[in-house]
């Protein structure tokens, strides 16, 4: 993919340069937000992008500031006023004039309304808390269960370890290889006929982040367990309580950590 | 107009005054005959925009009316005894520029104060009849008050000439006058302070003490806080106005003296600003202490989006005051040697207000909630406090560093240590700017109790000692300096002069969206927590809509003081009171 | 200069426009609307007291303006998702029932303050918040479901309700 919101940075940048060596602020000036606007945009490489709103705002701060910073001093004020000068008095540039006035901004207005007007497809907003927070204590098959503070209990077998991980791995492929897939990346021969895709363990931001009781409160109640807050509509995951036992949903537990390389958080 | 005896002035004052009391009173009496009575639950609706939109716009006109003729004397006071001091002539007639501006400006005043009297009662019977019954006194002490103030004004505006070989107490009638202000400042404060914080009432509302109704935890701290607003509100209106007579004025003459009174007043109305974030959490810990809920409401609940546009507001003031310094460089001989350090001021006060205005929590669009959450992973980091008060002070030190460079870009240090002085002033800045950095990162790592009762005082504390230190630094260094020239006073380019402007504009619009704020902190309360508000306009509007209805009436605002400027020139013109005799 | 106090005017207008369009276009809009006193009626089933107590925290209540749902740093007040567990907890501790402790919290808050938090919380029966009996006892219920078994009912639990009620009023008149 072509990283484009560097390339206008470095445009700009060089605008902003070759107009400082031929002193002509009001290119300098232009150079200048063409390049923090790609800057923001190519913050969308290292972080989450930027939200449109608060570039937004930045431009309009920087377009305000350096506006200010060049009609300080009397001369570079004048010089960055010439172009402008040029184009609405200079004899020679009347074309130049008619098109701006009668073709561009009819068109740069026609622009704006059309972005104003055009539909979106968007669904209405709601911010899903994919990870809520478990009640701290659940039913399970009728028994209940503390989940704030819940431990594995079968970790506490050391000795029987990579047997518990084996079993697990039974369990899993019997019951969530077809969604959470193979390679347990969340991509199962079924999970594209859901929406939002099934998780994947692997990376650091699913399991890695959360502590063993919530994996087996989440394992057990599935969908139905979920806070309004996380839609429970909009997840498929079953309630593993009907189908397995407590120490089942413990060794698949340990299964999906053991073999993703990630450990339960602990804090 | 100064020709006008002293003694008819004052019959002049007293009969206008007593003339607007009478109809305010009168039109009250038959207002409540001719209207119909009043709905169940105590309102009458006011035509079209409704009674909340009118008694909003009124109520804040005049408020902003007061605030400048409570703030204008005190420095035009200051001024005078500067004058009689130094017996600097140019000082004196700044100070009757301004005492002219707000003996004038009375009229209006007491004529917006006087809608406003008749509108509430109408408006709001049951409200008022609460108000009247709990602090109904403090409001004849007002009225008798208000006479004398009133008094010693046209006695003061009057008497100037006449006084002239005994300035002295011509300054201590000056000093009744702001007494006088002060008081009547006191008095209304405690009726809002009342609304917000309640106390001295049962929970009915019936009245247990009355001094307890009056002494409530606003009303001393919201008291220094409109004062101090006062001051610097009242400065913004008079640069604004040596703006505008900069702008028509046709003489090399008087530009050059109101260039000289808008930059004076400017400074007067930025230095005193620097106290307001002080005075403002003052206010907000008695918020606070009053109502925890009230206080987070205020900062964080609904009025939180408020706190944005305030950034952006302040940090355009900043903006516009560091312009006008940096193009005043222009002006000093000698100035063009510090355009190169404007570049890098410029830096740090772009950086300073991007962090400023950068929203804690951010409105999305869908994808972008998607994406990341309600909070940006590294914008929600310079949308929190630790970072607006470290951008903040960093913002406030450009600011006073463009204001040294002004001040000593004309001058040439003479004192033998001068190489050592300027080191020491690098230190100092390059100190405190750390030191307000590392206490800013600190600040992320503390609970919100330790940073807000600790960290941010020490802050400001660390500002304000480097610019006191910097203060006595420069004026040791510059004694005696070589002077390369004198400023050119009225060299300046016409574009300056707008972001004076631009600064009142602002201030005021400020001015307008903070009295809605601490108006709609109380929410659907008339009297928090004591009378209820039934009405149809108990909701809080959109921001838009308080946006829309604090423009409209800071463009009347401005409207009735461009007639006020523009009738003191007519007058100066038919008095021949030129403006170019100094 | 003739025409300037015009050109003066004109930028007084525009910026105040600037600052309109602001304040219309780019902050979020919406109102805030005094809220509806709820009433609950006789027999209420447990589960539509909770719905109705979620209800209550998010508008009339104001709950959300201190407590945050989830737990997270610098919190200015107990998290409510886990709030169910605590009252239990907390009620042992102080040899109540959790019914009587999960009143006390809301009508007497001061009296017994979770460890690492400031007194802070205003009495909810009182103005301004005002909520009534009814009201109170659905925010219980709601609170109870987060983590525990909800015991309290309408109007079964009015009594302990107003004891604690009592001994707020006792304490206020000290």
């Amino acid at each position: 993919m072509l990283k484009i919101y560097p390339v206008i940075a470095i445009i700009g940048l060089v605008i902003s340069i070759g107009s400082v060596i031929r002193k002509s602020p009001f290119f300098n000036f232009t150079g200048i937000l063409v390049c923090i606007y790609g800057l923001l945009k190519s913050a969308e490489y290292v972080m989450p992008a930027l939200p449109s709103q608060v570039i937004l705002m930045y431009m309009a701060m920087s377009f305000f500031s350096f506006f200010i910073y060049f009609s300080i001093q009397e001369e570079t004020f004048k010089a960055f006023l010439e172009p402008m000068r040029a184009v609405f008095a200079d004899d020679n540039k009347a074309l130049l004039r008619v098109l701006i006035v009668f073709i561009g901004l009819p068109l740069f207005a026609g622009y704006l309304t059309y972005v104003k007007v055009k539909p979106t497809y968007d669904p209405p907003v709601s911010a899903r808390i994919v990870h809520p927070e478990p009640p701290s204590q659940m039913d399970f098959r009728g028994k209940s269960v503390n989940v704030l503070g819940l431990e594995n209990p079968l970790r506490k077998d050391a000795a029987n370890f990579a047997k518990y991980v084996e079993e697990g791995k039974k369990i899993y492929y019997q019951n969530c290889f077809f969604c959470h897939g193979d390679d347990l990346d969340g991509k199962g021969h079924l999970s594209q006929a859901f929406n939002p895709v099934p998780l994947p363990f692997r990376g650091t931001d699913t399991i890695a982040q959360l502590p063993e009781s919530f994996v087996f409160w989440r394992v057990s109640k599935g969908w139905r367990g979920l806070p309004a807050g996380s839609g429970p509509w909009n997840s498929s995951m079953p309630s593993f309580e009907d189908f397995l036992t407590e120490e089942e949903v413990w060794k698949v537990i340990m299964f999906i950590y053991d073999s993703t390389g990630n450990k339960p958080r602990s804090w | 107009m100064a020709d006008v005896s002293v003694k008819k002035g004052l019959t002049k004052g007293l009969i206008k005054l007593t003339v607007l009391l009478g109809i305010g009173f009168i039109f009250l009496f038959v207002l409540g005959r001719l209207l119909p009575a009043p709905s169940e639950d105590g309102y009458r609706v006011f035509p079209v925009i409704g009674s909340r939109v009118w008694v909003w716009i009124i109520a804040q006109l005049h408020l902003n009316f007061a605030a400048f003729v409570l703030g204008v004397p005190i420095f035009a006071v200051s001024m005078e005894y500067l004058s009689w001091r130094r017996s600097d002539g140019r000082l004196d007639r700044i100070a009757y520029d301004f005492t002219k501006l707000f003996t004038l400006a009375y009229t209006i005043t007491a004529s917006i104060g006087t809608i406003l009297l008749i509108s509430l009662p109408v408006l709001y019977p049951k409200f008022m009849d609460h108000m009247m019954r709990i602090l109904g006194p403090t409001w004849w002490l007002y009225i008798v008050v208000m006479y004398v103030e009133v008094m010693v004004c046209y006695y003061y505006y009057y008497s100037w000439h006449k006084m002239k070989n005994n300035k002295g107490a011509h300054v201590a009638i000056g000093g009744l006058l702001n007494i006088m202000g002060v008081i009547m400042l006191l008095i209304t404060s405690s009726w809002v302070g009342y609304m917000t914080t309640p106390g001295g009432v049962s929970e009915t509302g019936e009245l247990i003490s009355r001094w307890h109704a009056i002494k409530t935890h606003m009303w001393i701290p919201l008291s220094i806080h409109r004062l101090v607003a006062n001051v610097v509100f009242g400065a913004g209106i008079a640069a604004s106005y040596a703006a505008y007579r900069f702008i028509v004025s046709e003489t090399d003459e008087d530009r050059a003296y109101y260039d000289w009174m808008g930059y004076t007043s400017a400074m007067i109305s930025i230095g005193f600003s620097l106290i307001l974030p002080g005075v403002g959490y003052l206010l907000g810990v008695e918020i606070y202490s009053f109502n925890e809920q009230m206080g987070i409401q205020l900062m964080g609940g609904f009025f939180a989006w408020l706190w944005v546009m305030q950034a952006i507001l302040i940090g355009a003031i900043l903006m516009f005051v560091n312009y006008y310094l940096w193009i005043s460089l222009n002006k000093m001989p000698g100035g063009e040697r510090y355009f190169k350090y404007v570049k890098y001021l410029f830096i740090v006060m772009l950086l300073g207000y991007a962090v400023w205005l950068t929203p804690h929590s951010i409105a999305l669009s869908l994808d972008e909630a998607r994406k990341m959450g309600t909070y940006h992973p590294v914008l929600g980091n310079l949308g929190v406090m630790a970072a607006k008060n470290t951008a903040v002070v960093i913002t406030y030190l450009v600011t006073f560093l463009s204001f040294a460079i002004f001040k000593m870009s004309n001058k040439e240090p003479v004192v033998s240590w001068a190489k050592l002085g300027n080191a020491l002033r690098i230190i100092i800045v390059a100190g405190s700017t750390v030191a307000v950095l590392a206490i800013g990162v600190y600040s992320y790592m503390v609970s919100s109790s330790v940073r807000v009762k600790v960290l941010s005082p020490i802050q400001f504390g660390v500002f304000f000692l480097s610019i006191i230190a910097l203060f006595i630094l420069d004026a040791k260094m510059f004694k005696n300096a070589k002077i390369i020239g004198a400023p050119r006073w009225g060299k300046m380019p016409e574009r300056s002069q707008y972001a004076l402007i631009g600064i009142t504009v602002t201030f005021t619009w400020l001015m307008g969206m903070m009295g809605y704020m601490r108006s709609g902190g109380r929410q659907y309360w008339h009297v928090y927590g004591i009378i209820k508000d039934t009405s149809p306009d108990a909701f809080l509007p959109t921001h838009g809509f308080a946006a829309v209805v604090t423009s409209i009436l800071t463009v009347i605002f401005f409207a009735l003081m461009g007639l006020l400027f523009y009738g003191i020139m007519k007058l100066e013109k038919k008095g021949g009171q030129g403006g170019a005799k100094a | 200069m003739k025409g300037g106090a015009i050109k003066l005017f004109i930028v007084v207008v525009g910026i105040n426009i600037f600052f309109a369009y602001i304040g219309l276009y780019f902050l979020p809009q919406s109102q805030s609307l005094p809220p509806k006193t709820i009433k609950v009626e006789k027999g209420i089933t447990q589960d539509e007291l909770v719905t109705l107590g979620e209800t209550i925290i998010f508008s009339k209540g104001q709950c959300m303006v201190c407590h945050p749902m989830k737990q997270e740093t610098g919190m200015r007040a107990p998290a409510i998702a886990t709030i169910g567990a605590e009252i239990v907890k907390s009620a042992k501790e102080r040899n109540m029932t959790p019914e009587a402790y999960v009143f006390e919290a809301l009508v007497n808050p001061g009296e017994y303050v979770q460890k690492g938090f400031e007194n802070m919380m205003p009495p909810v029966h009182k103005p301004p918040t005002s909520l009534t009996e009814g009201e109170l006892i659905a925010v219980a219920a709601f609170l109870q479901s987060k983590g525990a078994n909800v015991t309290v009912s309408y109007p079964e639990s009015i009594p302990v309700l107003q004891e604690q009620i009592k001994i707020e009023a006792k304490k206020g008149g000290k």
